[in-house]
């Protein structure tokens, strides 16, 4: 199949809700449609659910409906978990009804989150899969043909491992994914779809999860990103927690009640929400909670209370809109404009702090939450290369270095560097005859390597062997337009390309992602057959259309009795194709009709060839 | 990340059509990528003379304009080695631009380029200015302790004159050094950019307390 004709989707893969979108010439759209073909509002719950009676695993809206019912498989928020060791999560755990535990045969000094269902363990990655896989799966039908590439977007704070895991999720969803783009990012580009001048941009993204703010400065068709500030834990999430927390101790001295069972908990959580939503409309919400025998809590919780509740988390992306513009070396009032992205800005004390910060209105025109869809969409049709009035470039949010002698963090590339990022570093042995060297790479803005977080081990092998101090390793660091680290070494004595092993600290090696896929696809084996209909169907109209060029230019040079066979047999080609779903019959079928029209190919190109000489 | 001296020197002129070149990593003519050797001089790159003045809007032109012509986005459905390639080539524009828009790191490059000490083999700062950083900072720790805004501001002027009075000498020592380095420039280049640090972490300090 021709892969520059291969559509790309732009997927939003949000802890709360994701969405999938994809732009032609007109435009980017969000498809609404569920991988059934009805129509719905595009919006995918961020949920898996695994029945326990029978294995079968539902997602997005239907996932959500079993929550309550079965809490402890019903997986929500994977994306908190993506990237991050067991030691990383474990204070969250307990908002967490499902369970979440440190994943078995890793390597030394690997930490790996996992989730515990029906005695299997899966990664946050793989769970990830299931949800893109229905995006894809709504795409496939919305585009009426299959979908191999893929742009996701990921908060603009996350660092490599988490990064390196989400595109990890693409791959086990058969997925390759062309670019991570950040969420803020594709907010502006979705924008700048209608933008007129060049201007100063801020994007303040207060997701379900996580926290963006950028700093953005267009030039003309140039997108160039300035500075990026944030925190991956920090979101709508921690708003209800707070409601929940608020709930959990109220009821706990008033009735000396502890209510955390996970059914409770999952019970609350939307409560939770639904409360927090309401709060953004008007000035209180009731609330109520039969306990059970005869006990009831009974409280009103107003816009006030709430504001208080919720101030401190506030105040904390405030401090990172001003650490964003310090570092873009700019003052409030040089932004010409702050564009609001995320449910969460719905809430009208995240507007208000933010319109005091810049000191004007912020900008809402496009749909808060759909708005990192489409700008990945946009981001995709740039890849593809139907957009050419357009490009991207982004900085790397956390600076990147290596763990230095006496623990020390020694910086190479410094953070808000525009990627890709290069720098380069010179390592030598301290033993005789040493032919590896471990480095431990880091990121971070802290002092101290163990303040900092590990992407991982890096060991260079294959050094030849020398008195110690004598090897001169090239090592260069990477950072690419994803804002994932590539690293290359090279011994210069000998000029031999030294080989890089990487044992991420908290991700997945290429071997174990590999696995997955192949693990996925026996999973997903109707999805397989599916996509392979859908690329059969697609060929068998191809194929045929090709054949009817042929025999209208060439037709009367063959004999007519092969004429006629031909012609019948894409009568039938077509009928099968229309009418069967026996996916191996249509192959074989159409493997037949490529044999019989070989002639008729090779009299065409023999025809074409003439006239372009005598033409 | 030093570019040696030596380093070839990349052609002026395109290498598939032969037409002149703004710079030598593009050809606007016939669109065609030229990678150039990792250590490419950074003026080089965007075509510029190797000198300390330059205009910062004229380089923002040329980096924007550069990138739009070797970013891997524009290549990203090309194959895994022309993606490689222009990732490498990104890269490369990219720390080019970041080193030559800040007149620290412009004059930093500038006087290794030269052959210049780097802040690891010669510490020293200019003679007294040490002395007068750290009376400085004494002065500025006492009035933070008393919240003396007053004082406080007055010392935040005299911070940032310091600063201005470092920045002028440390371009005329690092135009001279572009020029035709003399060992005498580089060693007292090397001092003012020492010390030019220790008066931004004054600047810091100053902005943390107030």
């Amino acid at each position: 199949m021709n892969r520059e004709n291969d559509p790309i989707i732009g997927i939003d893969l949000g802890t709360t809700n994701s969405l999938v979108a994809v732009a032609n010439e007109a435009g980017p759209v969000i498809i609404r449609r569920t991988p059934d073909g009805a129509e719905d509002s595009g919006v995918v719950p961020s949920f898996a659910a695994f029945d326990p009676a029978t294995g079968r695993i539902t997602i997005g809206a239907e996932a959500r409906a079993h929550a309550v019912e079965n809490p402890l498989t019903t997986v929500f928020s994977i994306k908190r978990l993506m990237g991050k060791g067991f030691a990383d999560v474990e204070h969250e755990l307990r908002f967490l009804p499902y369970r979440v535990v440190r994943r078995a045969a890793n390597g030394e000094g690997r930490d790996v989150a996992a989730i515990q269902i029906n005695g299997r363990q899966y990664t946050p990655p793989e769970i990830s899969a299931m949800i893109l896989r229905d995006l894809r799966a709504r795409a496939e039908v919305h585009l009426g043909r299959s979908v191999r590439r893929a742009v996701i977007t990921v908060p603009a704070y996350f660092d490599d491992a988490q990064r390196q895991a989400t595109r990890d999720a693409g791959r086990i969803a058969g997925l390759e994914v062309l670019r991570i783009v950040n969420e803020p990012t594709a907010a502006a580009l979705a924008y700048g779809l209608d933008r007129s001048e060049n201007a100063t941009l801020a994007v303040y993204d207060l997701g379900g999860g996580t926290f963006d703010v950028s700093i953005l400065g267009c030039h003309d068709d140039v997108l160039e990103v300035l500075s990026t500030h944030g925190d991956t834990h920090l979101g709508g999430d921690d708003f209800d927690r707070c409601i929940i927390q608020l709930v959990q101790n109220e009821v706990g001295r008033q009735f000396g009640l502890s209510i955390d069972s996970p059914a409770i908990k999952q019970q609350l959580r939307s409560f939770a929400e639904n409360v927090k939503i309401r709060l953004s409309e008007l000035g209180s919400a009731p609330i109520e909670i039969d306990l059970g025998q005869g006990r009831v809590y009974r409280r009103t919780l107003t816009r006030d209370e709430f504001e208080k509740m919720i101030a401190p988390l506030v105040e904390r992306t405030v401090d990172s809109f001003h650490q964003a513009l310090a570092d873009a070396s700019l003052r409030p009032r040089d932004i010409d404009q702050v564009v609001m992205v995320g449910g969460s800005t719905r809430i009208p004390l995240v507007r208000r702090r933010v319109a005091e910060v810049v000191g004007r209105e912020p900008y809402t025109a496009l749909n808060p939450e759909e708005v990192v869809a489409l700008g990945a969409a946009v981001q995709a049709s740039i890849l593809a290369g139907v957009n050419r009035d357009m490009l991207l470039m982004d900085v790397t949010p956390l600076s990147l270095g290596i763990e230095t002698l006496g623990g020390a963090m020694g910086k190479l590339i410094m953070r808000n560097a525009r990627i890709p990022a290069r720098a380069t570093e010179m390592f030598t042995t301290f033993v005789d005859g040493q032919t590896n060297i471990k480095i431990n790479v880091l990121q971070g803005e802290r002092e101290l390597a163990k303040d900092c977080r590990s992407l991982g081990v890096f060991e260079l092998k294959g050094i030849p062997p020398m008195p110690a101090g004598l090897p001169k390793v090239h090592v260069s660091f990477l950072i690419d337009q994803n804002g994932i680290l590539n690293v290359t070494a090279r011994e210069e004595r000998s000029g031999k390309q030294a080989s890089v092993q990487i044992l991420p600290s908290h991700g997945l090696t290429a071997e174990e992602v590999r696995r997955m896929e192949e693990e996925s696809y026996t999973f997903a084996r109707e999805d397989m057959t599916a996509h392979r209909l859908i690329d059969l169907r697609n060929q068998v109209a191809f194929d045929t259309h090709k054949a009817e060029q042929a025999l209208a230019k060439v037709g009367d040079l063959l004999e007519p009795d092969e004429r006629r066979r031909i012609e019948d047999s894409i009568r039938q080609l077509r009928r099968l194709a229309e009418e069967s779903d026996d996916a191996e019959r249509i192959f074989q079928d159409l493997d037949r009709f490529g044999k019989m029209t070989v002639h008729l190919a090779e009299v065409a190109i023999t025809a074409g060839l003439k006239e372009s000489r005598t033409g | 990340m030093t570019g040696s001296m030596e380093a070839a020197t990349p052609p002026t002129k395109c290498t598939h059509c032969h037409q002149p070149m703004r710079s030598p990593v593009f050809c606007q003519n016939c669109r065609v990528i030229n990678p150039v050797p990792p250590d490419t001089d950074y003026f080089t790159i965007f075509g510029l003379p190797r000198r300390y003045q330059l205009d910062e809007k004229e380089l923002h032109k040329r980096f924007l304009n550069l990138t739009r012509d070797v970013h891997p986005d524009r290549f990203a459905t090309s194959a895994p080695e022309t993606i490689n390639v222009t990732m490498r080539l990104a890269a490369q524009v990219n720390e080019a631009h970041e080193v030559l828009k800040d007149p620290v790191l412009r004059a930093e490059y500038l006087l290794q380029q030269a052959g210049g000490k780097r802040p690891s083999e010669e510490k020293g700062a200019p003679g007294g200015m040490l002395a007068e950083v750290m009376e400085l900072r004494e002065q500025i720790e006492e009035a933070v302790s008393r919240d003396d805004r007053t004082a406080l501001e007055e010392l935040r002027r005299r911070v940032n004159d310091m600063h201005a009075e470092v920045q002028e000498t440390v371009a005329s020592l690092a135009e001279a050094v572009a020029d035709q380095p003399e060992a005498e420039d580089l060693q007292e280049l090397r001092a003012y950019l020492n010390g030019i640090k220790y008066v931004r972490n004054l600047q810091d300090l100053l902005s943390d307390k107030v």
